[in-house]
């Protein structure tokens, strides 16, 4: 036996670069050698092999191997040309995420004299949503970079959970929790559609658990887990680097692939050590409910009520099937107070996920006022105030 | 009666897969239907090919019972087929002896089912819905059975919630109870909530499992939903759900994947549910040839470990789709597929490409592609290509060819 390292080659450096990739190395006749992350090396009988890493958005880094006993082997990987990344600042978008960015007229067709009309803008909503204790704002330092009809936005973190919300004509108010607080930062990217309506995505400061975000929303498994591996959940709690927004993405995937086991206490951690955090106690609710100790779940449900609503759609959903489920049972509650407590929680979460995109990984739902979420359209964006105007970014 | 299949006996109490299927397009009291028009239809419509894709699913299952992970021990199949289906299918159907997917008929079929997933915890259990689905959350929707929409019961009476079957047939908290421990889910219906049920979020349907808190879940149990939630999922009428098409391709070979090797270094293919997922995810469009169609799939429920559905006669076909761009130099370029062991081209291509894309088929296996201009022209240069694995369901290759 004798090991292999990986390199990933683009064609300009980006975050994945030197990330960790889950990567599948074969045989000739194709059957599967050993599954493995690009930032460690796998053991392997000397021979010829194929390995190949694919991305969330779909795109595959590939490279071929001849494993040789007793020597360093290295596989390098590469996407083909025609899947690299336009530009460097957008390789996040661009390989975690399957959505077309570019809008180009084919050569030799109609060119566009001038710009698109922009009529859209921007809000900013920190608080606590369920509990009607929100400000809508202006966004304020938003930095941004802008082209190919993409802007991408860093955000700072606040001591607040925050939401952005995207307005624009006949469609309705768009909200999405960004999955930022204090001291970590998120990425919020615009993208002008070529239909030119506009959408949203965000993305963690943590790549790993970005990419882990991105697996687990496609389901693909073997990818998660090895990911949710590298990102190592529990450890991001105990730190110093605390960053239980990543540890959070590493619960959701545990949660949503069974993997159960894998999650030992910490969850009780992230859930008390974060008191601030929404999905701390959507976690750990349904980690207890996934144990059988559904009188434990109740109170780490209901403490959503202070919390806020989940930063992720499945915290969302969790505590919507749960809390239904409970409400439906006799001799469950403690008391008549937590029934009414949970019940009232059931009734204002149902309200948002009636309006949810539970497409997107990051809650998002629509409403022009968020306690009241609703699928009215905005007739006209202009008149809306204390708004970032986003014709001041798409030039 | 609707229990089509039952080997119970033979089985003797060894484990073997218990399935039902469920397929409504006959709607009693939507518009067209033979009853009472409901107080409110919501836009839906009588139905033209879910009844047709529940049948050809039960024979999927009936024809490849050889090949399944576990003998094929019971099959429950409810069908309310439309009138266009009922001439095409009805005859057999009522050979065998199957009933209508009322909401009474269901839900005694799921308890009977039930029933027979727990006599083992190695058994497996097949459940497959087809017909019109509402969205409650990420892992749950209102299935609606033929006899919704009856006035004189409450809006979603005649429904099932797939939450209420999924947690029902949840291990129970006693361990001497059994209960099938891999567990297949397909829902192909639409994941929308249409914007009158949003006043009605807290319309109730009524359980077919009374509410049991479960003891520790640790099912391999996946919910293929036939669309992403908040979009509408598509059939072909009078033929077929996109969701089934896909879904009985992938089976049949587009989800192939290779087994390890046996002591004589023989490769067989399976398909399994992480095969599954990836195949229907990167290629939904495609596996229903209709790319135009605004559905994708999505994977709920404990997709955990990756359990085997089905084993393949032979390795898959790949769908090879060639692209040159740009597309003038399409006259220059000669496109070659070469098996890397034999060095040969393996199918013979039109030069140039026509149609454009081009697209066809060889078996799984290890290629290289190489584009080469001929004649020689100045704009355009060579693109040899590198062995690249093959897989299916499908490889779309472009290259541009510009230096």
């Amino acid at each position: 036996m004798t090991r292999l390292s990986f390199e990933i080659k683009f064609k300009s450096p980006n975050a994945l670069t030197h990330g960790s990739i889950p990567v599948e190395v074969r045989r000739p006749n194709l059957t599967l050698a050993a599954t493995g992350l690009t930032s460690e090396t796998i053991e392997l009988e000397p021979g010829s092999y194929y390995v190949t890493a694919r991305l969330p958005a779909g795109q595959e880094l590939y490279g071929q191997v001849e494993v040789q006993e007793g020597l360093p082997n290295k596989a390098l990987l590469r996407p083909d040309i025609e899947d690299e990344s336009p530009h460097e600042w957008q390789a996040s978008q661009h390989y975690l995420v399957a959505q077309q960015m570019n809008v180009r007229a084919p050569k030799g067709m109609l060119e566009a004299l001038g710009g698109e009309p922009v009529e859209a803008k921007l809000r900013c909503i920190e608080g606590n949503i369920l509990k009607e204790d929100y400000l809508i704002s202006e966004p304020e330092n938003w930095y941004s970079n802008y082209g190919d009809n993409l802007a991408d936005f860093a955000i700072s973190g606040k001591d607040k959970i925050q939401f952005a919300q995207l307005l624009q004509p006949n469609w309705p108010a768009l909200n999405m929790a960004l999955p930022a607080f204090s001291p970590f930062r998120c990425r919020l990217v615009v993208i002008r559609q070529p239909d030119g309506r506009f959408t949203f995505d965000a993305h963690l400061e943590n790549s790993a658990a970005d990419m882990l975000l991105r697996y687990s929303q496609k389901g693909f498994q073997e990818q998660s887990a090895l990911t949710a591996k590298a990102l190592d959940a529990e450890r991001l709690l105990v730190d110093k680097a605390k960053d239980p927004i990543a540890a959070s993405v590493g619960a959701y995937s545990l949660l949503r692939f069974g993997m159960v086991e894998y999650m030992h206490d910490w969850t009780e951690n992230l859930r008390n050590w974060f008191e601030w955090l929404p999905d701390g106690s959507a976690i750990r609710g349904e980690h207890y409910a996934r144990l059988g100790q559904h009188r434990e779940a109740l109170p780490a449900f209901l403490e959503l009520t202070e919390r806020g609503l989940p930063l992720f759609s499945d915290g969302l959903s969790y505590a919507v099937d749960r809390l239904r489920v409970y409400s439906g049972l006799k001799d469950f509650f403690s008391d008549s107070n937590q029934q009414e407590q949970a019940q009232s929680l059931l009734e204002t979460l149902q309200a948002t996920a009636a309006c949810t995109d539970f497409r997107e990984p990051f809650t998002t739902f629509t409403g022009l006022v968020p306690h009241r979420p609703d699928n009215e359209l905005i007739e006209e964006v202009v008149t809306v105030d204390d708004a970032l105007d986003l014709a001041q970014v798409f030039i | 009666m609707t229990l089509i299949v039952d080997n119970r006996t033979q089985l003797q109490g060894q484990p073997g897969l218990h399935a039902i299927i469920a397929g409504v397009s006959a709607y009693r009291h939507l518009p067209g239907g033979v009853d009472v028009l409901a107080s409110a239809t919501y836009g839906m419509e009588q139905l033209s090919s879910t009844s047709l894709t529940a049948y050809e699913i039960y024979l999927w299952l009936l024809k490849r019972q050889a090949h399944l992970p576990l003998p094929l021990a019971t099959v429950r199949l409810l069908v309310s087929p439309s009138t266009e289906e009922a001439a095409q299918i009805g005859a057999q159907l009522q050979q065998l002896g199957v009933n209508a997917c009322t909401r009474q008929n269901f839900a005694a079929e799921v308890k009977q089912w039930r029933t027979d997933a727990s006599s083992n915890n190695d058994n497996i259990t097949f459940f497959y819905f087809a017909g019109h689905g509402i969205q409650r959350s990420k892992n749950d929707g209102v299935l609606l059975l033929e006899d919704f929409g009856d006035p004189s019961e409450g809006t979603l009476h005649n429904t099932a919630e797939i939450i209420n079957i999924f947690n029902g047939m949840a291990p129970p908290a006693s361990i001497q109870k059994k209960m099938a421990r891999t567990q297949f889910y397909f829902v192909d219906a639409c994941r929308v909530l249409p914007s009158a049920f949003k006043n009605f979020e807290k319309m109730t349907v009524p359980d077919i499992f009374d509410v049991e808190l479960s003891g520790a879940d640790d099912r391999q149990a996946p919910i293929f939903f036939a669309t992403i939630p908040g979009i509408k999922a598509y059939a072909l009428k009078n033929e077929q759900t996109l969701f089934s098409k896909a879904l009985l391709k992938c089976l049949n070979g587009a989800a192939g994947e290779p087994s390890p090797e046996d002591e004589h270094g023989n490769v067989a293919w399976h398909v399994s549910v992480q095969s599954l997922n990836k195949a229907l995810d990167g290629f939904f469009p495609t596996l229903t040839a209709m790319p135009e169609a605004e559905q994708a799939f999505s994977m709920g429920g404990y997709p955990t470990g990756d359990p085997k559905i089905h084993t393949l006669d032979s390795p898959p076909l790949v769908e090879v789709v060639l692209q040159v761009d740009p597309h003038e130099a399409l006259p220059f370029t000669r496109v070659v597929i070469m098996d890397t062991d034999s060095g040969q081209p393996v199918t013979s291509l039109p030069a140039p490409l026509n149609p454009h894309p081009f697209t066809c088929q060889v078996p799984a296996g290890i290629y290289s592609i190489n584009a080469t201009i001929d004649p020689t022209n100045p704009l355009y240069v060579d693109r040899p290509g590198k062995p690249r694995m093959l897989l299916p369901p499908r490889f779309p290759w472009r290259r541009t060819v510009t230096p």
